[in-house]
């Protein structure tokens, strides 16, 4: 599905040249749970963000086999909105919004209002993660874990064919971090979504179906 | 934390935050600026006019008047004269291409000025332009005043005078009486030149002195020789013919008053005291015979024998010529003037007593009145009279008698027969003569001389004048609140950008009074650093305006040359009130800061309130009132007031609209979501500040244009006049009822259409209390006129107060503003005998052409200033307007008269207003283009808040275009409203008069409007833009 080769990034600290990725490779075939560990600066996030687009590499190449055969060098947001699904850490919710709109974002991206069909799923998708009563609740009201939910709900409506999670546990209790891995692991089976899941946690990444590591720029 | 260090920490922190405290900088010093000056300006105005009283009055400290009458320029040669100057006053006016300039002429013994020059002042010199020549109209004046019957026909005359130079400010070139700030038009005449030419050599009216004189040595260097009073041991007689009635009446009550020891003493001098008064009859009549036009002279005794009421001593010449014997019974009949010169013809029938000879009557030359025009010419025909004396009449018989005898009376009758009809304001007595020399003496005031202090009265009206400082104060009110709002808001995001540091300093155990103390101590430095850069741009500040008063805006002040004052005193109170407001506005934003920081987080999703929902309900009935009302009052009503408060129920009510709007869950707009819900729940989730800039912004949209382009209705100034066309000033006194025929035939008006009419004002000048004065006035300018002619202008006279005082009416802006006082209140003005006369306002009128005078009943007039007769103000009214003041304007072109439409007249008085309106829509706006300033600072603080938001609108998919759009709509659609709401809210207030402020104002008005959008809409663009743009930088 998509496959990067000899990818290598390097950030500018003050007059150092810091290589974060350095020739790195990687193949991910669609469906696959890829999980992703290591050190807390290791470049997890960087990977992630190439891997979502919104970072070039400096060097290598990054194939991907999507809609149209578009490279993700000239992937444009709306079609990376499409395309890509992504899941933070801090959840990124907009705390003005309520549950439903914050997962509806995304469709508002590329017309003015949603669809009923798109509403039809974000219904589907938070009875699927179990948190349809909460449809109409300040996200501000929500627990770590339910915030979550509502994040990966979010990455989803727009049914992207792979899903990017970066640390989505990191913030939880070890039962609540549990019940996401589960989650991601009934996302991947039944709607069949690719997701690549940055984490350092290794109870988490067990739920994965590989795993590597980043270090010193390469995944080992 | 050591002194050293915490201050090294304050100069630290001022040094990271500098992004922020270089916004709270500018902000003290506008508000410095606006403050201190405003005060300056205060102090500069008032100093100005304090300056003026210097300029107009030189070293001048005392004035001597002698009224309607002349002194003997001999007074200057006393030694307590001897730093005084003699002057002769008139008004007087020049043309100047199509216009007439009302003039004061100033005759001045200066050695400079030989006969035919002239020199004028300053300003009049920039009216005449290259003019080098110029010809001078005056009222003619000599010692018979022309408001008596038997002057000259000439009622003004001309000289042609060459300007040889312009009497500087230094050199008294701006000499004047009256305690305004506007600069005279002066011209200064030869005064021996001028005295010739009015036929008054060796006469002053005015005599300035540099040292304080008082009542006491006035009457000590005062003799009544002095002021053209002949008093001999048993004599007494006047240059201007007329005894002045006060002298007449002093003589005359020691006859009548036994009851004093004074009195008794004086009886011995003067009960044998014999009043003459001489007049011009028009015919004595026996059966056929008739000797027209003689002199006849009324005497209250004849050689020790008292005459009756009917009696009449002819002389044998009459006696001949009426074929008379003691007994008979002779016809006398003469003018009579009631009012004006109104002509009446009354006969009396009187009984002959005696025949004398003719030779009796020439004996005593007291029978002989010296009435110029009439007795010095050679014969009867030269007679230059005033009076319609019809020659035909006159034959060879009267012509002898006039070559031989001249004015020689030929008959005496008794004094009380004609008293009544022969006396006039200027006396009732030609003579006085006396057994001995009465020993009573005869004070200046008894002549009309009066004294006065000019300087002390001109200081007390320049120190109590308009308030500027308050003035500006107000009209820059706007600047002040804007420079609040501009400190306020950096302050307020940078405490929440230091949120972290301030809960830090929490954990670490610091109170919060400390941290506030910090904080306050920390930002009050800079604002302290600050404060004297604001000072210095108060003087730039003040110097502007003042240069604008004198210039753009001199509508307003009527004047230029303003100078900068200052006052240690006011500059320190300035900054203090500056630092007090900082300080107050520091010390609550940084209580409100840590309250927010120590209370829960308010709800991002407000939820309405029980109050709220009441209100929401009420919002469709509040729009269909307020709706109602403004049609109601368009329709029918046009009031101004009710029209602004309609202006401000449209506010409310979209206010409310706008909060109901705003608190309702997106949700439940549509059932779809959509980006519309986006904005609005964006905006709902600052519902606080954006309602903040909504009342802000509406508010002052709608009091800056509201206030800037209300104008008074011009048409309900203009019904006040009782349907009269013209205002008509007049430099010349007319003695004459215009509404006469045979008058208008006189004064060749005889083509003036039919329908034309004229109400005439008499008129007693003082200060001008109209808005065009900006000093303090204490007695008004008072016109006389038949109360009952007012009502139609809305004056009503009070029936509730008691008649027993003279009463005046003014109009409302007049008692307001330029006396400061209200209906009941006394006024005290001087009258002609010199007494101070308090006089009651009575009332009020409408601001309208009489904006400014003061109306008095005629009779009241009269009773305080007698000699006053003529008119001074006219207002005119015809079917034909244009072309009745074109005739009336040629015809009487010898009075000077200024005739104005009444519009005109009405929005000169307007033009005050409209300036000052004109000022406050410019400081308001500059005020406003501040506030949208301080607005952005709020918008850049939210823009910083919704990184995340942006961050995740890119992460979402959200084009660059549709972040920036939604970042636009969520940031300007609240202040778009609040600008729409309130300039509509405006233009409903101004409905009365939609187009009264002009249209070049309305104009002036969407230039701002238009500079506060587009300031807004590229503001908010660029900051969006910025945002975005720092945000693609962090990836």
């Amino acid at each position: 599905m998509l496959c990067l080769e000899n990818i290598t990034k390097r950030f500018a600290d003050g007059q150092r040249s810091l290589t974060v990725l350095d020739h790195l490779s990687l193949q991910v075939e669609k469906g696959e749970f890829i999980a992703i560990t290591g050190e807390s600066g290791a470049g997890k996030t960087t990977l992630l963000n190439i891997l979502g687009t919104l970072l070039t590499a400096d060097e290598g190449e990054y194939v991907w086999n999507v809609k149209d055969n578009a490279q993700p060098s000239t992937l444009s947001p709306q079609l990376r909105n499409q395309e890509i699904g992504f899941v933070y850490q801090d959840h990124r919710l907009l705390p003005q919004f309520t549950v439903w709109q914050n997962i509806l974002l995304p469709t508002l991206a590329t017309k003015s209002a949603s669809t009923e069909e798109e509403e039809r799923r974000a219904l589907e998708l938070l009875e699927f993660v179990g948190i349809a009563s909460l449809k109409d609740s300040p996200v501000t009201h929500l627990s770590g874990g339910e915030q979550t939910r509502v994040a990966i709900c979010r990455a989803l409506i727009n049914q992207p064919s792979l899903l990017l999670a970066d640390e989505p546990t990191g913030q939880l209790d070890a039962a609540n971090a549990q019940m996401i891995a589960t989650l991601f692991q009934q996302v991947n089976a039944q709607l069949h979504t690719t997701i690549i899941m940055a984490t350092h946690s290794a109870e988490m990444a067990k739920v994965a179906q590989k795993t590597y590591v980043l270090k010193d720029g390469k995944l080992i | 934390m050591s002194t050293v260090n915490c201050q090294l920490s304050t100069k630290q922190s001022r040094r990271y935050y500098r992004r922020y405290y270089r916004l709270v900088t500018a902000a003290v010093i506008l508000m410095m600026a606006v403050l201190t000056g405003s005060l300056l300006l205060g102090d500069s105005v008032r100093g100005t006019l304090v300056q003026r009283v210097s300029e107009r009055l030189g070293r001048t400290e005392t004035v001597i008047t002698s009224g309607t009458g002349f002194m003997n320029e001999t007074l200057l040669q006393h030694p307590l004269m001897k730093n005084a100057r003699g002057w002769l006053l008139m008004d007087g006016y020049v043309s100047v291409g199509d216009k007439l300039l009302p003039v004061y002429v100033w005759g001045t013994d200066a050695d400079t000025l030989q006969a035919g020059e002239v020199m004028v002042n300053e300003p009049l010199r920039a009216q005449l332009g290259n003019q080098e020549d110029l010809v001078l109209h005056l009222p003619s004046h000599n010692l018979v005043p022309s408001g008596s019957l038997f002057v000259t026909k000439s009622y003004a005359t001309q000289m042609r005078l060459h300007v040889v130079g312009v009497k500087s400010v230094e050199e008294g070139g701006n000499l004047l009486l009256r305690n305004e700030q506007t600069l005279p038009l002066n011209v200064f005449v030869n005064r021996w030149h001028l005295a010739e030419k009015m036929e008054l050599d060796g006469k002053i009216n005015m005599v300035f002195s540099d040292d304080v004189i008082e009542e006491e040595q006035l009457a000590a260097c005062w003799t009544p020789e002095q002021s053209g009073i002949h008093l001999t041991d048993t004599t007494l007689t006047c240059d201007g013919v007329f005894i002045p009635q006060n002298i007449v009446e002093k003589l005359s009550a020691l006859n009548s008053q036994p009851s004093t020891v004074n009195c008794q003493l004086s009886i011995v001098n003067c009960q044998l005291s014999i009043l003459y008064l001489s007049y011009f009859v028009n015919d004595l009549i026996h059966d056929a015979d008739t000797i027209p036009y003689s002199f006849v002279t009324a005497v209250n005794e004849w050689r020790g024998e008292p005459l009756g009421g009917q009696d009449i001593i002819l002389s044998d010449y009459a006696a001949r010529r009426l074929h008379v014997q003691e007994g008979d019974s002779v016809s006398m009949s003469y003018f009579i003037t009631r009012q004006l010169k109104n002509l009446d013809t009354k006969a009396q029938m009187l009984r002959v007593k005696k025949i004398v000879p003719l030779a009796a009557f020439m004996q005593d030359s007291l029978l002989m009145a010296d009435f110029p025009g009439l007795t010095r010419v050679e014969k009867c025909t030269d007679w230059d009279s005033d009076l319609p004396i019809d020659m035909n009449r006159v034959h060879k018989e009267d012509e002898d008698f006039w070559h031989t005898y001249r004015q020689t009376p030929k008959a005496v009758v008794a004094y009380e027969a004609v008293k009544t009809d022969w006396s006039n304001a200027f006396g009732s007595a030609t003579a006085m003569r006396f057994t001995e020399r009465p020993k009573v003496s005869l004070l200046p005031h008894d002549a009309d001389v009066q004294l006065y202090h000019p300087r002390a009265q001109g200081l007390k009206g320049a120190t109590g004048g308009v308030d500027f400082a308050g003035l500006f104060l107000s009209l820059g009110f706007f600047i002040i609140l804007s420079s609040v709002l501009l400190m306020k808001n950096p302050l307020v995001e940078m405490f929440t950008q230091r949120q972290g540091e301030i809960r830090l300093y929490q954990q670490l155990g610091f109170k919060d009074k400390d941290i506030r103390k910090g904080l306050f101590k920390e930002a009050f430095s800079v604002i302290l650093l600050a404060s004297p850069l604001g000072v210095l741009a108060g003087f730039a500040y003040s110097t502007l305006t003042l240069w604008l008063l004198g210039n753009v805006w001199s509508g307003a002040t009527h004047t230029e040359g303003f100078v900068l004052h200052i006052q240690p005193l006011t500059l320190i109170i300035g900054v203090l009130i500056g630092l007090l407001i900082c300080a107050l506005t520091l010390w609550w934003v940084i209580r409100s800061q840590l309250s927010a920081l120590n209370s829960q987080p308010s709800a991002l999703n407000p939820q309405p309130s029980a109050l709220s929902s009441q209100l929401s309900t009420l919002n469709p009935i509040m729009l269909l009132l307020t709706l109602s009302l403004i049609v109601v009052n368009f329709i029918y009503l046009h009031n101004m007031v009710l029209f602004i408060v309609c202006g401000l129920l449209w506010i409310l009510t979209w206010g409310l609209f706008l909060r109901h709007e705003l608190q309702r869950p997106s949700s439940a707009m549509s059932k779809a979501f959509n980006r519309i819900q986006l904005i609005h729940q964006s905006v709902r989730a600052s519902l606080k500040q954006h309602l903040l800039a909504y009342w802000t912004l509406s508010l002052g949209v709608f009091t800056v244009f509201a206030v800037g382009l209300n104008r008074p209705d011009f048409t309900q100034a203009l019904q006040a006049t009782g349907g009269y066309q013209f205002y008509v000033d007049s430099r010349v006194p007319i003695q004459y009822d215009l509404n006469n025929p045979s008058v208008r035939h006189k004064l060749s008006l005889q083509s003036l259409p039919d329908s034309t009419r004229f109400l005439g004002f008499l008129r007693h000048t003082q200060d001008e209390a109209s808005c065009l004065n900006l000093n303090q006035v204490s007695t008004p300018t008072v016109l006389g006129v038949n109360l009952k002619e007012m009502e139609t202008f809305g004056l009503t006279p009070d029936s509730q107060l008691s008649t027993l005082n003279c009463q005046l009416y003014l109009d409302e802006e007049a008692l307001t503003w330029s006396l400061m006082k209200s209906v009941g209140d006394t006024l005290f003005y001087q009258s002609e005998r010199g007494d101070s006369v308090p006089v009651v306002i009575a009332g009020t009128y409408p601001t309208g052409i009489f904006h400014g005078n003061a109306i008095m009943s005629s009779e009241d007039f009269r009773r305080l200033w007698p000699k006053e007769g003529g008119w001074e103000v006219l207002l005119m009214k015809s079917s034909r307007p244009k072309e009745a003041a074109e005739i009336l304007s040629i015809a009487m072109n010898e009075y000077g008269l200024n005739v104005q439409t009444v519009e005109e007249r009405i929005k000169m008085f307007f033009e005050v207003t409209e300036t000052y309106l004109i000022i406050f829509l410019t400081l308001g706006g500059l005020g406003l283009l501040l506030g949208v300033f301080s607005l952005m600072i709020i918008v850049r603080k939210n823009l910083t808040a919704q990184l995340p938001t942006i961050r995740q609108y890119r992460a979402t998919g959200f084009s660059e275009p549709l972040i920036r759009q939604l970042l636009l709509h969520e940031n300007l659609l609240v202040p778009f409203y609040a600008i729409c709401v309130g300039a509509i809210g405006s233009i409903i207030s101004i409905s009365a008069n939609p187009v009264g402020a002009g249209l070049t104002t309305l104009l002036l008005a969407l230039v701002v409007l238009m500079v506060i959008c587009l300031l807004l809409y590229y503001g908010v663009k660029y900051m969006v833009n910025q945002t975005i743009n720092n945000i693609t930088s962090i990836y």
